[in-house]
C-alpha cells in the first residue's frame, strides 16, 4: 500500500489526461448506445471504487459490505419516490445521509476490531441488509418489494424524475459524479485529513500517540465513503430503473468492487479508476463472446485475479505501472548522462 | 407447548450438522488464523461428490462420507500448498486479510465453476429413508436428519479426539497456541498447515455427504453454510472444535425455536446480530477459550 | 499552573498485570527545563510508567498531574495536545511513508494548513540531522536514523514534555554522541526530558536527575553522581552487565 508519494503525482496526472480523452471521445459514443452503456458502468464503479478507496486504502478500514450502502442509496431514493414522489436528486442525498448513519451505526462499533474482523462484521452487515428486505414485504404502509423488488415506472426524458431515453445522459451524470468525487478523494488525500489517514492505516497507536484522534477520523473516512457510494447507488438505481435485494445488497457486489479497486491499486487516488476500465470492458466482451454463460466465466475471471493480484501484485497495477514508468525514466536519464559525459570528456 | 419443544429438537438436530461443519471451519482458524471464505463451497463438493457416488453407482449417501471425505481432504491439501502457504510467507499480519481474499476468490471460482458444470438447478437425493420419521415421546423426528445428526456428533467427536490423542493433532495444538515455539520445537510448519486445511476440508467435505440427504444440492448452496459458520465459530468461540459445536446448537436453536414467534427473517438476523455482538464484546465465545 | 510548579508529577502510582505488580507506588516530580532520567534493570516497570503518563492506559491507583492538572484519565492523542510527546522503545515509523511525511503527521498537530506542516516538518528535520534523508522511505532507513526520525515526529507536535523510550538502544558510539548532542539542543530549545536510559553515558553526560527504578519501586532520587554511589542502587545492579560505553 503506498505512501503518499507527494513528489511524484503521477496519479493524478493519469487522471486528468484519461478524462479528457472521455470527453474528447463522446461525440463518437453517442452514436453507439451499448459502448455507451458500458462506458456508463465502467465509470459507475469506478466511481464506487474510489469511494470505497477512500475509506480502505486511506485509513486502512478494509470493508467487504459496500453493497450495503449501495442498496441503502437505492432504496432510499426509490421509496421516496414512488411512495411520496420525491425527485431523486433529493432523495439521492437522503440516501447518502441514511447511509451516513446506518454506516455510523455499524461502523463506530465495530472500529475496534482489527483488519479481518472488521472485514467480516461489514459482510455481516450486508447479509443482514439483504434477508430483512428479502423477507418483508411492507414496513407501515410502505412496499419494500421483498425479493421480487420495486419497479420505477418508465417515464422518458425527465430531469425531475432524474430518468432519460438517451443514455449520453446518464453519461454525462456518472462523468460528473467521478470527477468530483475523484477530485474529493485527491483533496482530502493532500490535506490534514490524508495524512492522518495514511498514520492510521500504517499504525494505529503510533498515531494516537502524535495526537490523531483516532476515532475521529476512521468515522469521517467511513462516512464520505458510505455516503459517495449510496449516492451511487441511486444512480444506478435510476439508471435501472429497478432495485432488488439480489444483486444490490449482495456480497458478490461488494467483492466486485473490491476487487477493481485492488487490480487498479489501492491507496492512489487514480488506481480504482484503472481497475475498472480494465474490468469492466473485460466483462462485457466476455457477454458478447460467450452469451448465455459470461455471468459464470466473468465472475471465475474476477475470482482468479483476486487470488492473483493478492499473490503477486498486491499494490495494484497503477503501482506496478509507476515503479516500471520511473525504472524506465531513471535508466533513460542515466545512460543520457553516461553517453554526455563521455562525450565531454 | 408441544410445538415449542418440537421446534427445539429440529433446532438441536439441524443445528448439530451446521455444527459439524463449522467444526472444519475453528480448526482450519485455529492451527493458522485463517478465515476460509470458501468453506461453504468445500462443503458443496462434498454434497456433490456424495450426489455423484449415489446418481453413478446407487451407493447410499452415508457411505460416500468416506471417499468425500478423502477427496475433499487431498483438495483442501493441495489448496495450502500450492496457495494458501506461499501468501502466509508474504505476510506478517497474525490474521491475515491477504488469506481471506484468496479464499473469497476461491469460493467465486468453485460456485460458478459448478455452475457452468451442473447447472444452478437444485437436484436431491432420493432415499427410501428421507420421508421416513421417528418419533420419540412426541415428537417427530425425520430419519435422515436424525441420522445425520448422530453421524455429525460421530465426526466431531472423532476429530476431537484426532486433535487431542494424535501426534498430528498435539502439533496442531502446539501451532495454534505458539506458532514461533512450535517450530523452534521442531515441528514442520507447512506441512502441519497442509494438514489442517486438509482435515479441515475433509470435514466439509464430510459434512457435505450428511447434508446431501435432507438438503438442496446446488453449486450455490455454499453461501448458506459459510455465513452460518462464521456465526457458529465467534458463538463457540474462535478456533474451539467443541465451541463450534456447542455454537451450532446454539445457532439451530435460536433459528427453529425463534421461527415459531416471529417471522423466520428476523430470527435469523437476531443470530446475526449476536454474532456482531459477540465479535465485540466476547470474541472467546460462549466457552471463553480460543483453543482447539 | 503547577502545584508547588512542578511540570511533571507522578502521586503514588501502582499499575498491576496479571497479579504483578509492575509498577508500585511510585512517587516523582519533574521540573520545567529539566533532563531527567529514568533507569533500572530490565523489567523495571519504566516503560510501564511512560505508557501509564503517555495515556495507553490508566494507572490502577494514584495521580498524575502535567503542570498541575491531572492527566491520568486521558487517552494517548489527549495526552499529545495537551503537551507531551513520546517514543517507543522499538520505534514506529509509518514505514512506507517518507521521512517528511512522517514528521507532516506530528506538525499537524498544531496546524491545520499543509504548506505551515511542511515548513515545521522541514526545519525539526534539519534540526535532527535528517535533511539529506527528507524523500526517503521510513522503511529503506538504517536504525539510527530511524531513532532521530521517532524523535523528530515527536518533536514536530511542540510539546513541553518528551519522553524517550531507550533512543541510544541499537545505536554506534558515535551515533550515540551526535543523539546526546540532540538532546541537549531540545531541551536548551525549552523542552523538557523524560529520559528512559540504560546506556549510563548518556545519562551522566544528560541528566540533572535521575530515578531509579526496581521491581516497579522507585529505589532511589537524586543526581547522577549520588546514583552511583548508592548502595541500594549498585545492590539493584550487581552482577549485571551494565553497559557504561
Amino acid at each position: 500500500m503506498n505512501g503518499k508519494n507527494n513528489s511524484k503525482p503521477l496519479g493524478p496526472i493519469l487522471v486528468l489526461v484519461f478524462l479528457c480523452i472521455l470527453f474528447a471521445v463522446v461525440p463518437l459514443l453517442i452514436k453507439d448506445q451499448y459502448i455507451l452503456q458500458v462506458t456508463i458502468m465502467a465509470l459507475l464503479f469506478a466511481y464506487w471504487a474510489v469511494s470505497w478507496n477512500i475509506t480502505c486504502g486511506f485509513a486502512g478500514l478494509f470493508s467487504l459490505g459496500h453493497a450495503a450502502f449501495i442498496g441503502l442509496g437505492a432504496y432510499v431514493s426509490t421509496i421516496l419516490f414512488l411512495e411520496y414522489a420525491v425527485t431523486p436528486w433529493i432523495g439521492m442525498l437522503i440516501g447518502g445521509l441514511v447511509s451516513v448513519v446506518a454506516a455510523i451505526i455499524i461502523g463506530y462499533p465495530c472500529f475496534k476490531l482489527r483488519g479481518v474482523y472488521f472485514a467480516i462484521s461489514t459482510l455481516a452487515f450486508v447479509s443482514v441488509l439483504q434477508m430483512l428486505i428479502t423477507g418483508t414485504r411492507h414496513l407501515g404502509p410502505i412496499d419494500l418489494g421483498a425479493g421480487e423488488g420495486l419497479l420505477i415506472p418508465v417515464a422518458g426524458h425527465s430531469w425531475a424524475k432524474f430518468q432519460f431515453v438517451d443514455k449520453s445522459y446518464y453519461y454525462w451524470i456518472i462523468l460528473a459524479m467521478l470527477v468530483g468525487g475523484t477530485a474529493l478523494a485527491f483533496s482530502l488525500k493532500m490535506s490534514k485529513i490524508g495524512y492522518y489517514l495514511m498514520a492510521i492505516k500504517f499504525d494505529q497507536e503510533a498515531a494516537d500517540s502524535l495526537g490523531v484522534n483516532v476515532v475521529k477520523y476512521k468515522l469521517l473516512s467511513w462516512c464520505i465513503s458510505a455516503f459517495l457510494t449510496a449516492m451511487g447507488g441511486s444512480f444506478y438505481a435510476q439508471l435501472l430503473l429497478y432495485v432488488a435485494p439480489d444483486r444490490l445488497l449482495s456480497i458478490p457486489l461488494s467483492i466486485e468492487l473490491v476487487i477493481i479497486a485492488l487490480v487498479g491499486g489501492i491507496g492512489s487516488v487514480a488506481g480504482p479508476i484503472i481497475g475498472a476500465f480494465l474490468l469492466i470492458p473485460l466483462g462485457e466482451i466476455l457477454r458478447t463472446e460467450l452469451g448465455g454463460q459470461f455471468a459464470q466465466v466473468e465472475a471465475m475471471i474476477y475470482g482468479s485475479i483476486l487470488i492473483l493480484i493478492i499473490l503477486f501484485l498486491p499494490g495494484g497495477i497503477k503501482r506496478e505501472l509507476e515503479e516500471r514508468i520511473t525504472d524506465t525514466v531513471r535508466w533513460v536519464v542515466s545512460a543520457y548522462k553516461s553517453s554526455y559525459g563521455r562525450e565531454k570528456s | 407447548m408441544v410445538g415449542i419443544l418440537q421446534g427445539a429438537v429440529s433446532g438441536l438436530i439441524i443445528g448439530g450438522i451446521y455444527g459439524a461443519v463449522a467444526a472444519g471451519l475453528a480448526i482450519i482458524y485455529g492451527v493458522m488464523r485463517i478465515i476460509n471464505f470458501a468453506h461453504g463451497e468445500l462443503v458443496m463438493i462434498g454434497m456433490f461428490v456424495t450426489f455423484w457416488f449415489w446418481k453413478s453407482f446407487g451407493i447410499d449417501p452415508y457411505l460416500a462420507i468416506i471417499p468425500s471425505g478423502f477427496t475433499l481432504f487431498f483438495i483442501g491439501y493441495i489448496i495450502q500448498k500450492g496457495i494458501i502457504n506461499f501468501a502466509l510467507n508474504k505476510t506478517t499480519e497474525r490474521e491475515p486479510l491477504s488469506v481471506l481474499l484468496i479464499t473469497a476468490g476461491l469460493s467465486m471460482i468453485l460456485i460458478n465453476g459448478g455452475i457452468l458444470l451442473w447447472t444452478d438447478y437444485p437436484k436431491m437425493i432420493q432415499t427410501s429413508y428421507v420421508l421416513k420419521s421417528v418419533s420419540i415421546g412426541i415428537i417427530r423426528i425425520p430419519l435422515a436428519r436424525l441420522i445425520s445428526f448422530c453421524l455429525s456428533m460421530a465426526l466431531v467427536s472423532a476429530l476431537y479426539f484426532v486433535l487431542s490423542r494424535t501426534e498430528i493433532g498435539r502439533e496442531m495444538r502446539a501451532t495454534s497456541q505458539d506458532r514461533e515455539a512450535a517450530k523452534l520445537m521442531g515441528i514442520n510448519q507447512p506441512r502441519t498447515y497442509c494438514l489442517a486445511f486438509g482435515i479441515g476440508a475433509a470435514i466439509a467435505g464430510m459434512s457435505g455427504a450428511l447434508l446431501a440427504p435432507i438438503f438442496f444440492i446446488k453449486p450455490s448452496v455454499g453461501h448458506v453454510f459459510i455465513m452460518k459458520s462464521f456465526v457458529i465459530v465467534v458463538l463457540g468461540g474462535m478456533g474451539s472444535v467443541p465451541g463450534a459445536l456447542i455454537g451450532g446448537l446454539v445457532v439451530g436453536l435460536i433459528e427453529s425455536l425463534g421461527s415459531q414467534f416471529v417471522n423466520p427473517v428476523y430470527a435469523q438476523v437476531s443470530v446475526f446480530i449476536l454474532f456482531i455482538l459477540f465479535l465485540l464484546i466476547r470474541p472467546s465465545g460462549i466457552l471463553g477459550r480460543e483453543r482447539i | 499552573m503547577g502545584s508547588d510548579g512542578f511540570m511533571l508529577e507522578l502521586d503514588s502510582l501502582s499499575k498491576e498485570f496479571g497479579g504483578l505488580l509492575a509498577v508500585s507506588r511510585v512517587r516523582l516530580t519533574l521540573n520545567k527545563g529539566e533532563i531527567f532520567s529514568l533507569i533500572g534493570p530490565n523489567g523495571a516497570g519504566k516503560t510501564t510508567l511512560f505508557n501509564m503518563i503517555a495515556g495507553v492506559f490508566p494507572p490502577d491507583s494514584g495521580k498524575i498531574l502535567f503542570n498541575g492538572r491531572r492527566i491520568d484519565a486521558l487517552k494517548p492523542n489527549q495526552v499529545c495536545k495537551l503537551g507531551i510527546a513520546r517514543t517507543f522503545q522499538i520505534v514506529r515509523p509509518f514505514a512506507e511513508a517518507t521521512v517528511l511525511e512522517n514528521v507532516m503527521v506530528g506538525a499537524f498537530l498544531r496546524t491545520s494548513s499543509v504548506n505551515e506542516a511542511r515548513r515545521l516538518s522541514r526545519e525539526t528535520i534539519d534540526f535532527l540531522g535528517l535533511g539529506s534523508k527528507m524523500h526517503e522511505h521510513a522503511h529503506g532507513l538504517p536504525i539510527g536514523d530511524r531513532k532521530r526520525l521517532e524523535v523528530a515526529r515527536g518533536l514536530a507536535t511542540k510539546p513541553e514534555l518528551l519522553l524517550l523510550d531507550e533512543p541510544m538502544g541499537g545505536l554506534t558510539p558515535t551515533e550515540r554522541e551526535e543523539l546526546i548532542d540532540i538532546i541537549r539542543k531540545i531541551n536548551e530549545q525549552g523542552v523538557t526530558i523524560f529520559l528512559i536510559e540504560h546506556v549510563m553515558e548518556a545519562v551522566m553526560k544528560l541528566s540533572k536527575k535521575v530515578a531509579v527504578l526496581n521491581y516497579g519501586r522507585l529505589i532511589f532520587d537524586g543526581t547522577p553522581d549520588e546514583a552511583v554511589k548508592d548502595q541500594d542502587v549498585i545492590a539493584a545492579y550487581l552482577g549485571e552487565e551494565y553497559s557504561v560505553a
